[in-house]
């Protein structure tokens, strides 16, 4: 186990940040911590960093306790939010500042071989004001590679990226993290980010892990409805004692569908248009979210037919909302 | 160590109970009272008037010359309130030009300049700028945000700006008032040279004249009393408000003025320029020209020097204690942390007089015990170099300490933790990355520091070893020994070294 967080408690004077949490991480996986903003997510990586320490609980980090270890002890990497280059240092300076003890020879064949694997070659001598966010991005994760962490940290990582280039330069950095066989922990608060690039996702509420599972798991069977709403739109009903999740897309517009709503507002995406529907199911009344075809003409339409995809992995129990 | 000698003097002013306190006590004590209070009351409302009046004009009204007044009213900052006592004795005095000019104009009357009046305009005069800068700047940030809910709600442009604006930069306006009491109930020079009985007079008296250590301590109990109320309404008024804005304003559209409002708004702005400024300026580089080859001789190089030794060395240990103190409330913030920086600032609040006083009395006592118990000969600190440069350390740390701390926020920390990341200690991370980008910023902590003490009177006077001038010191002896005009020669060195700020400024600016 590379990362493993045993009943963490912090408090910040009177208020609880964060409340037991427990979180592991293997060896090679990307862990994404999800949150809103103030809801602890940055501590946590604070923690595992060193930053702050723990009011309760154990951090190990490779197998060890890291209660008596400072941050530079840890030999944990770390990317911060905007980066915080050396603004001082040129890029190869920046990249060598972690390994200065090395002699200069290894040091240069070490920052070359980075600067390769970042795609940052002919960079080595800008300073950091002249590079673009997604170089300057690149040289901090190349700062931090140099040093050999097996275990690398990111704080909100894609947040300064303009949004057309962000999914290119997620590609870009998971491709390195993959290839340098490292884990790493990110730290975001894009639902969409978490399950593009995560192995595990914690999802974090109050200071609290909601729920700790797979993506997959994540997205399709949220243990509570405050989940199930943040990775996505997500309409819930009861069906034989259970609570099913039952996301936009799994209601299908069909003429000949089961089910018949009333629309009660529509409104247009560009590559879909979402319809909200007001319908009925074993007496009960429901409001319902379902995705239509954008060149579906709605025009004087008051009601549709639809029908249900009901996934048993869907279902929570009714009444606890617990898998 | 800083805060010990405030310390003693509580301890030994409260312990006090001599003859000649009782004395004090019985015949001038209250008066001197008196007098610091109604110092304060005046030289707040004239620097209000001067400080409040000339912001308000050069933020809001458009007129010719309108920014060469905004960088101008600055300017009186670098004559220091004694040189100006001593410049405008020399002006309105009886032996004066402008007093024989009109006596053979048939001009009978005597008029006495070196009165209450005089001092108290001479220190609104040299102080005024602590409450134009602050309240300018406070002006310039709420400015917009203040004003355009109450132009929407249709008030007028300057009943908006009298109602809304002015009222609501109480924060900057206390603060800056704050500033100017505290220099007020410090000032020595002017005071003692006008014959001002004020409780730092008789600070200086109980030491020098009766050589009473307890009733000196006494009397800056009593000014660390009014310091004290100070300092809490100064707090009570920061404690209530909270109405700066949150982001810069957009430029403010100013109004403009010609005509006979244009012509008033000259009158006023001209008086604290003029008589802060350009005139004792004149009259300074005058007689500096006309001294200057009597008085540039050996013994003016001994003064500038052992005024550079003592406020360099002053300096240096101030900007090393800041950053220590700076730095680990950085990688510390705590409540514990941040009351250690409040109390090391606390000399800063103290007049000169009282924190040499404390010194004083700490040295003593400290050279006292290595006789009795050590078999020493002589007095190892009192009366040294040692214990001028820790005066200065005492009263200016908290100088160097604001700036080292507002620079190291212009740094991000996440730099810092970094550098932590990458396997640096907390030390090797402070020499490697945080003060190679500080430089700048402590070169300029450390100018403002060494114009601080170079200017400092009353500390250096107290404390200086024996026959050890400085440029202040020069000047105020000249000055007291009816060569005032001779005086200027030194004034002039301190005042370019003042100047040395503006300049950063003004570059700033550009």
């Amino acid at each position: 186990m590379i990362l493993n967080l045993k009943h963490i408690a912090k408090n910040f004077g009177e208020i609880e940040v964060l409340k037991d949490i427990n979180v592991d991480l293997k060896e090679g996986e990307i862990l994404t911590i999800l949150g809103a903003s103030g809801s602890g997510k940055s501590t946590i990586l604070n923690l595992i960093a060193g930053f702050e320490k723990p009011d309760y609980g154990s951090i190990n980090i490779y197998g060890k306790d890291t209660r008596q270890k400072e941050p530079h002890e840890r030999n944990v990497g770390f990317v911060f939010q905007n980066y915080a280059l050396f603004p001082h240092l040129n890029v190869f300076k920046n990249i060598s500042f972690g390994i200065g003890k090395i002699d200069i020879s290894k040091q240069t064949l070490q920052v070359e071989k980075l600067l390769k694997l970042t795609g940052l070659q002919g960079c080595e001598k800008r300073y950091p004001h002249e590079l673009s966010g997604g170089q300057q991005q690149r040289v901090a994760l190349a700062r931090t590679l140099a040093t050999n962490p097996k275990l690398i940290l990111f704080d909100e990582a894609f947040s300064n990226v303009d949004a057309i280039l962000k999914s290119k330069i997620q590609k870009e950095l998971i491709s390195i993290i993959k290839r340098s066989r490292v884990s790493a922990v990110f730290v975001t608060h894009d639902s969409k980010e978490a399950l593009s690039i995560s192995d595990k996702i914690a999802y974090l509420k109050d200071g609290k892990v909601s729920q700790f599972s797979t993506p997959k798991d994540i997205y399709n069977k949220p243990s509570s409805k405050s989940v199930g709403h943040f990775f996505g739109k997500a309409n819930f009903i009861e069906k034989a004692g259970k609570n099913y999740c039952v996301r936009p897309e799994e209601c299908i517009i069909k003429k000949s569908g089961k089910h018949k709503g009333l629309i009660t507002n529509i409104s247009y995406h560009g590559e879909r248009q979402e319809v909200e529907l007001d319908f009925k199911y074993n007496e009960k009344e429901y409001k319902f979210i379902t995705y239509v075809d954008k060149n579906f003409d709605l025009t004087n339409t008051k009601s549709l037919n639809f029908d249900i995809i009901w996934k048993n992995s869907n279902c929570m129990d009714i009444y606890t909302m617990q898998p | 160590m800083v805060i010990l000698p405030i310390i003693l003097i509580v301890f030994y002013g409260l312990g006090t109970d001599g003859e000649n306190l009782q004395h004090l006590k019985d015949t001038v004590l209250l008066k001197y009272i008196g007098t610091t209070a109604k110092l304060l009351l005046f030289v707040s409302i004239l620097s209000l008037i001067f400080g409040i009046g000339s912001a308000f004009i050069v933020t809001f009204y458009e007129f010719r010359f309108q920014k060469t007044y905004t960088i101008g009213l600055v300017l009186p900052f670098v004559i220091p309130a004694y040189i100006l006592g001593f410049i405008y004795s020399d002006i309105f005095g009886y032996y004066s030009y402008l007093h024989i000019f009109l006596m053979d104009l048939g001009f009978k009357n005597y008029f006495d300049v070196l009165n209450f009046n005089t001092v108290s305009f001479v220190l609104a005069l040299a102080l005024y700028p602590y409450i134009y800068l602050m309240v300018r700047a406070s002006f310039l940030k709420n400015a917009n945000t203040l004003l355009r809910p109450a132009l929407s709600l249709g008030m007028s442009k300057e009943k908006a700006l009298f109602r809304v604006v002015l009222p609501l930069n109480r924060v900057a306006i206390v603060g800056g008032l704050s500033l100017v009491l505290m220099e007020t109930i410090s000032e020595y020079g002017v005071v003692s040279y006008y014959g001002v009985d004020t409780l730092s007079t008789a600070v200086f008296k109980s030491w020098f004249d009766m050589g009473d250590s307890g009733s000196a301590s006494y009397i800056s109990s009593i000014a660390m009393i009014f310091i004290l109320v100070i300092l809490l309404i100064e707090k009570f008024s920061q404690g209530r408000a909270r109405y700066t804005a949150e982001s810069a304003s957009l430029p403010f559209e100013k109004i403009k003025l010609k005509g006979i409002k244009a012509f008033f708004v000259h009158t006023f702005l001209s008086i604290p320029l003029l008589f802060g400024f350009v005139l004792p300026f004149i009259w300074i580089v005058n007689y500096t020209f006309k001294y200057a080859k009597e008085r540039i001789d050996e013994e003016f190089f001994i003064v500038i020097l052992n005024s550079f030794v003592a406020s360099a060395f002053a300096s240096f240990i101030i900007i090393i204690l800041a950053v220590i103190l700076a730095y680990t409330y950085r990688l510390a913030p705590s409540i514990y942390t941040k009351y250690i920086n409040k109390f090391a600032s606390l000399g800063y609040s103290m007049p000169g007089a009282v924190v040499a006083i404390g010194i004083i009395i700490l040295f003593a006592d400290f050279d006292h015990y290595l006789i009795e118990n050590f078999g020493f000969k002589e007095l190892l600190l009192s009366g040294t170099l040692f214990a001028l440069v820790f005066g200065y350390v005492v009263r200016f740390l908290a100088v160097g300490l604001s700036s080292v701390l507002s620079s190291f926020e212009k740094v991000e920390l996440n730099i810092n933790k970094a550098s932590r990341n990458l396997g640096k200690t907390p030390l090797q991370t402070l020499f490697q990355i945080e003060l190679p980008l500080l430089k700048n910023s402590l070169i300029i902590a450390y100018i403002l520091v060494f114009i601080d003490t170079i200017k400092e009177l009353p500390l250096t006077l107290i404390l200086r070893p024996f026959n050890y001038e400085t440029l202040a010191t020069k000047t105020y002896e000249l000055a007291i020994n009816e060569m005032v005009q001779e005086s200027a020669v030194y004034a002039f060195c301190i005042i370019l070294i003042c100047f040395i700020p503006i300049i950063f400024n003004l570059k700033d600016h550009k």
